[in-house]
């Protein structure tokens, strides 16, 4: 697009649970393309797909999960036919993840030099003691922990929320990855520290020179830190655009209703503006557009007809009938 | 039995809370020994006025949650005054509590867990009335309490068929209807929301807060809001009082909060927020480190470690130092401290290095004395080190006191005579003997490094000091004892004797001393702003 090479290239990608109860979509017909040292957010509510998105990329969509559609190119190789063994090899190496509760990701009973061992030594091939630990210490310096020597010998429970969270973010750079996908990285950590850590993974992401995935609900979080942002409906990308342009010209009436909703510091309104309803069933496939029953400007051919993704400006895409000629 | 119902104070606070505390004990091993208290309220004060909604900001641990339940008694404060329209609750028998529970509900944070999965929406929403009895009314109580439900259910916002299902048939924003509708079952005058919106998304979020914004002004309801997020508490609150560590550092009106916001701790919050706008994005200042345990919350004001404007007297500490050394990578292997110190011991406002054997002082005061002099303009700690030394000799002081009976008959023994407490003479022992030792120089007498150690009916002083002057400091021990005797000071009468003995332990060693500093005091900066910093004092301009 802008001369940028893409790091990842994903093109109608599906995946869907098959459960007793019936077939649930959580991902349909995703559209979405990473540069190189971009960092692109993903903002969307509970169960719109953002962290199925990320799952589906590194191919650990749970069970009875799986990817039915599309395809996710790294680089120019596709991933979704892999097998195992190449797939182990793109995992850590060339996209690594950062995820939400650190305290369950890291595991309770090894130490900080065990785990961070084990993923060194296994992607790098660093089995020395020394060299090791030496690996080990700059990892840790990297994401400026305190005393990186003492938190060595450490388990997870001994360190605080931040701590941890430093430590899978040193754990998912330790071997460099072209692509970082940081699933809410900060939602379970106080407002403080939360700022710490953005401004940690702000500068890292532009030390190291690789493109982040930042997934989160919060819109703040994504207006500060990305460069571009995809908001997400009901397994959907409903619009992306860069950051200033979708901040400044929301199209999508989901979108604008979002920016609306989230109470300001220092607006002092009565009520809020906010979307009525809630977010819709996945087990019902949708004929049309799936926020319809929630739009105060939908149309008749919202409900019957998808609508399809257009640009409105240049680099600023969106799904919505308003804006496909439907009006 | 019945609430005692008086005449209703417009102009006067609903509830008013003084000097709040609340301690957790941190119990250890088989037995449950209690090895130290969580100080999560630690003497907060704050008042709602009728009407009002009083915001509560504070990150996870600050003791913002306990402050809300405490007012409740769903958890028994320790200590303090809580006021609810001119009546004590913390003196209240169960039936009078009970009485005037009714007056005063909460919604909790997580409506996945406060709602019985068991019970339908009607049994939930109705469980009040089959404490409290059935609504009022000529009809029939069943039909009273039905039409009230029905009432009710629809003030939320959801509908009557909604009564006979589940709490696991409905959404998180819908069950926090449900739980409201629950609180507002026995017409309360006053509402603890703690964290309300938290587990909801954004869209959802703001439909639940119009809804208590439209209740409120509808039934005259005082809230207290409780979160983490201060964006929500600013849209909601008329007046926002922030809790850092079981205190509240600051309060003021919700438009002078925003605008005016003095304390460092109340600046560094609003400066966290990621603002959803990228105009405003910032070069995030922020604050560095994390809040410390409230186990052993951080001498004078509890902010000092992590404050970006830190002075010499906030209440630096050896702890601080401690923290410092090994922030620098001085207790490491390689650096002077861990070279030299076989042990560093904090005690309050000195840090001691007991060192190796055959180990040289002198490095370890000249590393100490030049760091202190180099980081003095950087590091406001450094300004309040008292003195550098080294200390030769080591003894204890035993000191022999009264059985300890006393303590469980409230300082008197059955025999009549007057004995405090132990642990009591002890402090008052040490403080008087180090005011007569540390302040006169004239003796060069022993040096008193550590707090007092009670066992039994013992209490241990440890001293430091040059090894000749024993024999001086035992002569003018008795002599102290005996002036304070004869002054008729309890203390002194309760102490049988004394002896002077050798500590085990090193010999030599190095302590850096701090001046003693104690919490800040609250200012009033009028229009009822009120902070707890010492920038008041050192002459920040106060908001205009």
């Amino acid at each position: 697009m802008n001369g940028k090479k893409p790091v990842l290239e994903i093109k109608g990608l599906r995946t869907q649970f098959f459960l007793r109860e019936g077939v649930v979509t959580a991902l349909d017909g995703i559209d979405l393309t990473i540069y190189e040292n971009e960092s692109v957010g993903i903002v969307g509510e509970t169960g719109c797909g953002k962290s199925m998105t990320a799952y589906s990329i590194l191919r650990l969509v749970p069970h009875p999960g799986r990817i039915t559609a599309g395809s996710i190119k790294y680089k120019g190789n596709e991933l979704t036919t892999l097998d195992i063994d190449r797939m182990r090899s793109v995992r850590g190496t060339k996209i690594s993840m950062i995820f939400q509760d650190a305290s369950t990701a890291l595991d309770p009973v090894f130490t900080v030099r065990d785990q961070l061992g084990e993923v060194i030594s296994l992607h790098q091939g660093i089995y020395d003691k020394a060299a090791l630990d030496k690996k080990i210490l700059e990892a840790l310096e990297l994401v400026r922990i305190a005393a990186p020597r003492d938190v060595m010998r450490m388990y997870p429970h001994e360190l605080s929320g931040g701590m941890k969270q430093r430590v899978m973010i040193s754990l998912a750079l330790s071997c460099s990855p072209s692509l970082l996908i940081a699933d809410e990285p900060t939602t379970a950590l106080d407002v403080t520290i939360q700022g710490q850590i953005l401004k940690l993974l702000k500068a890292l992401v532009a030390k190291t020179g690789s493109s982040m995935m930042l997934i989160t609900h919060n819109l703040g979080i994504v207006a500060e830190t990305c460069d571009r942002i995809c908001v997400m409906y009901a397994g959907r990308i409903v619009e992306d655009a860069e950051t200033f342009e979708l901040f400044a010209n929301p199209r999508h009436p989901y979108t604008a209703g979002l920016l609306v909703a989230f109470p300001k510091l220092g607006e002092k309104k009565a009520e809020l503006p906010v979307i009525r309803g809630t977010v819709p069933d996945l087990m019902n496939p949708f004929k049309g557009c799936p926020f319809v029953d929630r739009c105060d400007k939908a149309l008749e051919v919202c409900s019957k007809q998808r609508p399809s993704r257009v640009a409105v400006s240049p680099g600023h895409f969106v799904s919505c009938h308003l804006w496909s000629g439907g009006g | 039995m019945g609430p005692e119902s008086g005449p209703s104070n417009a102009g006067e606070p609903l509830i008013e809370v003084t000097d709040l505390k609340k301690l957790f004990p941190v119990k250890k091993g088989v037995f449950g020994r209690v090895v130290g208290h969580v100080h999560a309220v630690d003497g907060v004060s704050l008042s709602v006025m009728r009407g009002e909604t009083l915001g509560l900001v504070g990150e996870s641990g600050c003791g913002k949650t306990t402050v809300g339940r405490a007012i409740l008694r769903l958890v028994e404060p320790t200590d303090g005054k809580v006021v609810f329209n001119g009546q004590d609750v913390l003196g209240l028998h169960p039936g009078q509590l009970r009485a005037i529970r009714k007056r005063m509900q909460i919604v909790f944070q997580d409506p996945y867990s406060s709602l019985d999965p068991r019970m339908t929406i009607e049994r939930i929403v109705g469980e009040g009335f089959a404490v409290h009895g059935s609504p009022k009314g000529s009809k029939d109580p069943n039909v009273a309490k039905r039409e009230r439900i029905h009432e009710l259910i629809e003030q939320v916002g959801l509908s009557h068929d909604h009564l006979s299902r589940l709490p696991h048939e409905f959404s998180g924003g819908q069950r926090q209807r449900i739980a409201l509708a629950r609180a507002l079952a026995l017409d309360p005058d006053f509402i603890v929301l703690d964290e309300p919106t938290s587990a909801l998304d954004v869209s959802v979020q703001a439909q639940a807060l119009n809804l208590l914004k439209r209740l409120q002004s509808k039934l005259g309801l005082s809230y207290l809001f409780i979160s983490h997020d201060l964006s929500v508490v600013g849209h909601m609150s008329d007046r926002i009082a922030v809790m850092y560590l079981g205190k509240i550092v600051e309060l003021a009106p919700a438009d002078v909060f925003l605008r005016h916001a003095l304390h460092p701790y109340t600046q560094a919050l609003i400066a966290s927020i990621p603002m959803p706008d990228p105009k405003m994005r910032k070069d995030r200042k922020g604050i560095e480190g994390e809040v410390p345990s409230p186990t052993n919350p951080p001498k004078g004001c509890r902010f000092h470690p992590r404050c970006p404007k830190a002075f010499a007297d906030c209440g630096w500490n050896a702890g601080d130092l401690a923290d410092w050394l090994k922030a620098n990578g001085q207790t490491d292997q390689d650096g002077v401290v861990a070279k030299d110190a076989a042990k560093v011991r904090e005690d309050g406002f000195v840090l001691g290095f007991w060192l190796r054997a055959g180990s040289e002082p002198l490095a370890l005061l000249k590393f100490l004395r030049e760091v202190t002099t180099r980081s003095k303009a950087e590091v406001p700690m450094f300004q309040a080190v008292q003195a550098i030394d080294t200390l030769i000799g080591n003894r204890v002081i035993e000191l022999r006191c009264m059985p300890l009976r006393a303590d469980r008959h409230g300082g008197k023994s059955k025999s009549g005579g007057k004995k405090l407490p132990s642990k009591l003479v002890a402090d008052k022992v040490y403080h008087a003997i180090v005011d007569s030792y540390t302040s006169d120089s004239s003796h060069n007498l022993g040096r008193l490094l550590l707090p007092p150690e009670v066992k039994g009916s013992r209490v241990y002083v440890r001293v430091i000091g040059p090894e000749a002057n024993w024999d001086t400091l035992r002569t003018s021990l008795r002599a102290f004892f005996e002036k304070r005797k004869a002054a008729g000071e309890r203390f002194a009468g309760s102490v049988k004797g004394f002896s002077i003995r050798k500590a085990k332990g090193p010999k030599l060693s190095v302590v850096v001393k701090f001046k003693p500093v104690e919490e800040p005091p609250t200012y009033d900066l009028g229009g009822g702003h009120m902070v707890s910093c010492l920038l008041c004092k050192h002459g920040e301009p106060p908001a205009p």
